[in-house]
C-alpha cells in the first residue's frame, strides 16, 4: 500500500516570559501582582484596566510569569475576527491510496478534506496556557464572543462546520488576563457587558514616586540621584495639567536613556539637555494654530520645571 | 467380527476413554487401526521436524543478511561503539509530526 499525503506543520509557537534582568518589582507592582494572582487561582480572568503608560501589558505578562505556563498573546485589533482566535479552515489536506495488496487488484483512492488549523485560543484552551489579550477592546466585540463561554462554561464552541472536537473541553490550567485602555478613543470598542462581567478588573494608575523612579533608574542607566530628578520633573508636568496628552513614566524613560547615552549631565544650562525634554514633552500637546499661545505658555512652563529640577 | 449394531464398532471417544474391546476380533482390530495411526503420526512429526530444521535455517540466514545490510547503513564507530544504533523512526512515525515531541508546541522565550 503506498500512501501519499502532504504533512503540513501545525505546531503551535506559544511564549515563554521572564522578566528581564532590570526588571524592577516594587511594592506597588507586587501588591498588585498578588491581587491578579488570588483572582487567576479562583479561577477568574484578570482584566487590568488603565490610560497608556501605566504598565498594564509589562504587569500582565509579569503574572503570566508568576502562573508558570506557556504564554499565548493575542493584540486585539479591528481586524481580529472569531476565527484569528479559534482557527479556521485554512487550505485542503490531499491524500491519495494505492493498495495492490492483492497483486491482481488495484484499489486506488484519493481524496481531498479541508484543513482545519487551531488559533491561539483553541491552543490556549487545549493545552491550558495563560492567554494574554493586550488591548482586547481594539478588536470589535462580536469577535470577542467566543469568550464569554470559555470564561463561564469553561467550554470552547468551535464552529459546527468542523466534523469533529466541535466543542474542547478547557484545560484546568488555562488562565485568561486582558489589558484595555478605558482613555484611549481611538481605534477601540465598547466592550460588551456580558464579557465586562466575567472579568475582575484591577484599575491600574500612575506607579507611585518610588516605583516611577526604581523603574526610570533601571530602564535608562542612570544613577538613582538623577533618575528621580526626571521623574519629578515628569510628575509636576503630570500635576499640572496642562496638556493634552498624559506624560507618562515612558516619558521619564525615553529622557533618562538617551540622556545617558549620550553622556550629557541633567543641567537646564545645557541645551542638549532641554532640547531632549522639550522634544519628548512638548510633544504632549495638541499641535494646531489655535493653540500657539497655549503652546508658548506651555514651553514657558516647561522651561520652569527644568529650570526647578534640575537648575 | 460381525458388526450387528453401531455399538461393535470402535469410536474415538472410547478410544480415548480406554474402553476396552470385548471379544478377540475386537482386539486386533483396535489394534491394526492403532498401528497404521501410529505410523501415519510418525510421518507427520518427520515432516514437521524437516519443516522446523528447514525454517530455523531459513531465519539464521535472513539474520546474517541483515546483520550485513545494517553494516553497510550504519557501520560501527572506531571506537567500537554502535553509531547510531537507536531505533529509527518507522514510516507511520516520520509521517506523524506529533509521534516522538515532548510537547506539541515550540516554545519562543520573550523579556518583558
Amino acid at each position: 500500500m503506498t500512501v501519499a499525503r502532504t504533512i503540513i506543520e501545525e505546531t503551535p509557537v506559544a511564549l515563554s516570559v521572564k522578566p528581564r534582568l532590570d526588571f524592577v518589582e516594587t511594592p506597588a507592582i507586587r501588591e498588585l501582582t498578588e491581587r491578579a494572582l488570588a483572582y487567576l487561582a479562583a479561577d477568574f480572568p484578570v482584566h487590568f484596566r488603565g490610560p497608556a503608560g501605566t504598565g498594564k501589558t509589562t504587569l500582565a505578562m509579569h503574572v503570566a510569569a508568576k502562573l508558570g505556563r506557556p504564554v499565548m498573546l493575542i493584540a486585539g485589533d479591528d481586524e481580529v475576527a472569531t476565527s484569528d482566535l479559534v482557527g479556521g479552515q485554512y487550505g485542503y489536506r490531499y491524500r491519495k491510496v494505492v493498495d495492490q495488496f492483492i497483486h491482481t487488484v488495484l484499489k486506488y483512492e484519493e481524496d481531498a478534506t479541508q484543513r482545519w488549523v487551531d488559533n491561539r485560543l483553541t491552543t490556549a484552551c487545549r493545552e491550558g496556557f495563560t492567554l494574554v489579550y493586550d488591548e482586547f477592546t481594539r478588536s470589535r466585540p462580536e469577535a470577542n464572543n467566543i469568550l464569554l463561554a470559555v470564561l463561564e462554561e469553561r467550554l470552547l464552541v468551535l464552529p459546527t462546520m468542523r466534523r469533529d472536537d466541535t466543542y474542547v473541553k478547557v484545560h484546568p490550567g488555562f488562565r485568561a488576563i486582558f489589558t484595555s485602555n478605558p482613555q484611549e478613543y481611538a481605534g477601540v470598542h465598547e466592550a460588551q457587558d456580558a464579557l465586562s462581567d466575567r472579568l475582575v478588573t484591577i484599575d491600574v494608575s500612575y506607579y507611585d514616586r518610588e516605583t516611577e523612579i526604581a523603574i526610570t533608574t533601571a530602564r535608562s542607566g542612570l544613577p538613582q540621584e538623577e533618575a528621580t530628578r526626571i521623574v519629578d520633573l515628569v510628575r509636576d508636568y503630570r500635576a499640572s495639567g496642562e496638556y493634552d496628552q498624559v506624560p507618562t513614566l515612558r516619558a521619564c524613560i525615553m529622557i533618562g536613556r538617551v540622556t545617558a547615552m549620550q553622556g550629557l549631565k541633567l543641567s537646564a544650562p545645557d541645551p542638549r539637555f532641554v532640547s531632549i525634554c522639550l522634544d519628548i514633552l512638548e510633544s504632549k500637546t495638541a499641535f494646531t494654530s489655535q493653540a500657539r499661545e497655549r503652546r508658548a505658555q506651555q514651553r514657558k512652563m516647561l522651561l520652569s520645571l527644568i529650570e526647578h529640577h534640575c537648575g | 467380527m460381525k458388526v450387528k449394531s453401531m455399538r461393535d464398532i470402535p469410536t474415538i471417544q472410547g478410544l480415548r476413554h480406554h474402553s476396552m474391546p470385548k471379544t478377540r476380533e475386537q482386539v486386533v482390530t483396535d489394534l491394526a487401526s492403532l498401528e497404521r495411526e501410529k505410523a501415519r503420526l510418525g510421518r507427520e512429526l518427520n515432516i514437521w521436524v524437516d519443516n522446523q530444521k528447514k525454517t530455523e535455517d531459513r531465519l539464521r540466514q535472513v539474520d546474517e543478511r541483515l546483520a550485513l545490510l545494517q553494516q553497510i547503513i550504519d557501520p560501527p564507530a572506531a571506537d567500537g561503539s554502535a553509531k547510531g544504533a537507536k531505533a529509527r523512526p518507522s514510516r507511520a512515525e516520520a509521517a506523524d509530526g506529533s509521534k516522538g515531541h515532548t510537547q506539541g508546541w515550540r516554545e519562543v522565550s520573550l523579556e518583558y
